[in-house]
């Protein structure tokens, strides 16, 4: 797995997008009295691209997580991934949270094989290939730097430790979409900082498609290509951010004028929401 | 592997500290050990209870000084050791039936939300019939002795197992749910993967409880009805007016209980240790359960 810094940046073909959200209304709770959480959402998400989605808090950013993971079915409208119409959980997704979510009892290396268990076709595979996979989960574990904590209690580790482990339960299965719900919201600004250039790193190499969920508007600016903002509840997409750094970002770039103009203008954007 | 760019290449040190609980303080007396703790609580309080009876001239068929008490123990110590054994027998086998029982119930309760609305009126219901009305029943059904014993000390002992499973289901974090739903997981595979392990600290904790209340329920059905055990011991020396051994009884129960519980406390320890997060394990084992 060497590294092609270059090669990444070259812009993917305008295939299909692996995600479609189109013309989507979420109610929570009965059709007459619910909480109306999305009206008309509608974006899309190019293959291998690396999306973020920020907007006023309690705007139905989370829901539209479940939405595409095919947790929640959408009251109108209709999500697509890879072609199909989402009508039941998916299996190509890889999600991490806020709250890392690890199970105590196991070991921090089998808690991210936990996904080999349930997905097929390692579910199966899991038996007979038992040493491939651990060496997988190993050469995660050492590319977010926890090599060698395979062994520990998740509770052992620090938080910010502990959320690399919850990045490397996401991707074990190589899934090709990694939903992102405010990942390192939880976490010191030096540690955040570091995973960014981490989960960056990671998307350069494997160029999965990634929907980062975030408020942290510094944070969608450092790791997105396009940045979706939403509006107040009931959200939708009020407009779209082409950002125009290259990749590699560092954390020098996010000093540059492009990149704190970026930031400015969303943040005009979701100080209007706010006020509607 | 592990090239990040240079401006964020600080790695953050690992905030474990495991010799947290190694820095016990050498030289604690032994009075202050948790070992002895115990003991010294159960020899001040029988120390009072003596000088009560005596400074008060309580008569010894109203409340026995606790001497006159081990003095019975120790004259009918072979009596009561063939009665201690009934009630044993009877006890462990109601509470291993309690806790095959509890746990597929609770399993099924916290496995489907419908089960549990449909079971749970009822469960509350029947728990709050006192056992000993159902003594007379299952005598009448299955005789005199140690059926009618089991059968009170399982249906003494399953509730709070039940309960404590249930719970521990129903609680499962729904983050984590949403992640194993999102890899095509099956209700099935988060019982087993998540749920059930979660739910073990809830299970264990109700073992203690249910233990101790399975004796509850043996004793009790021994004193209405039954030719040995414990409880058929009390009424006995009730009847002869002989109070320093139905004490005598209450204290064998008692230590019993003690035992089995610890017993229960140590094994606990080995299995949940994730829930405490090493630390109380690493207590009891330097203390040692009293």
């Amino acid at each position: 797995m060497a590294l092609a810094h270059e090669a990444a940046h070259a812009p993917a073909e305008p295939s299909t997008p692996l995600v479609g959200i189109e013309n989507v209304d979420l109610v929570y709770g009965s059709a007459t009295g619910g909480v109306e959480a999305l009206r008309g959402a509608t974006f899309s998400v190019k293959r291998g691209g690396f999306a973020a989605v920020v907007g006023p808090s309690g705007c139905g950013k989370s829901s539209l997580m479940k939405l595409t993971t095919g947790l929640i079915p959408p009251t109108r409208g209709r999500v697509v991934l890879d072609g199909d119409v989402v009508n039941g959980p998916v299996s190509i997704a890889g999600m991490a949270f806020q709250n890392p979510t690890l199970l105590p009892w196991r070991s921090t290396l089998r808690n991210i094989m936990l996904p080999l268990e349930v997905v097929e076709p390692h579910r199966r595979q899991l038996r007979a290939k038992r040493a491939e996979y651990r060496a997988r989960a190993e050469a995660l574990l050492d590319a977010v730097g926890l090599s060698g904590f395979g062994d520990r209690s998740p509770w052992e580790l620090s938080g910010g430790m502990q959320q690399r482990a919850s990045l490397c339960r996401a991707l074990i299965h190589e899934p090709e979409l990694l939903m992102l719900d405010e990942p390192f919201g939880a976490l010191d600004a030096f540690t955040r900082e570091e995973l960014w250039a981490v989960l960056q790193e990671l998307w350069m190499k494997q160029r999965f498609t990634v929907i980062l969920v975030t408020h942290d508007l510094r944070e969608a600016v450092y790791l997105a290509e396009t940045i979706h903002i939403m509006s107040a509840r009931p959200g939708r997409i009020v407009a779209s951010k082409e950002v125009d750094l290259p990749f590699p970002r560092t954390l020098e770039d996010t000093f540059s004028t492009t990149f704190v103009d970026v930031v400015h203008e969303l943040r005009d954007h979701i100080g209007r929401e706010r006020q509607t | 592997m592990s090239g990040v760019d240079n401006t964020a290449q600080g790695d953050i040190t690992p905030a474990v500290d495991a010799s947290a609980a190694a820095q016990v303080a050498p030289s604690v007396p032994w009075w202050k050990r948790d070992a002895a703790a115990p003991w010294l609580l159960l020899l001040a309080l029988v120390l009072i209870w003596e000088a009560v009876c005596w400074i008060f001239w309580i008569p010894k068929f109203v409340l026995p000084p606790p001497s006159m008490v081990l003095a019975s123990l120790w004259e009918w110590h072979a009596v009561i050791a063939g009665h201690a054994l009934q009630t044993l027998y009877t006890t462990i086998l109601g509470f291993v039936f309690a806790v095959a029982g509890g746990l597929a119930l609770g399993a099924a309760v916290g496995y489907s939300r419908y089960l549990y609305v449909a079971l749970y009126p009822l469960l509350i219901g029947f728990n709050s019939i006192p056992k000993v009305a159902f003594v007379s029943i299952l005598v009448l059904w299955f005789g005199v002795g140690t059926i009618p014993a089991v059968i009170t000390a399982f249906l003494l002992a399953f509730f709070p197992i039940v309960v404590n499973v249930a719970a521990g289901l129903a609680t499962v974090e729904p983050e984590m749910e949403d992640v194993l739903r999102s890899l095509g997981a099956s209700q099935r595979d988060i019982f087993w993967k998540v749920g059930l392990p979660r739910s073990m600290p809830y299970f264990f904790a109700s073992l203690k409880i249910a233990i101790t209340l399975a004796f509850v329920g043996s004793v009790i059905s021994e004193t209405i009805a039954a030719n040995s055990g414990i409880g058929y011991l009390l009424i006995n020396a009730t009847s002869r007016f002989d109070v320093p051994l139905y004490f005598a009884g209450l204290v064998v129960v008692a230590a019993m209980g003690v035992i089995v519980y610890s017993l229960f406390a140590s094994i606990e320890g080995r299995f949940t240790g994730w829930a405490t997060r090493g630390q109380s394990v690493r207590f009891e084992n330097s203390g040692g359960g009293g």
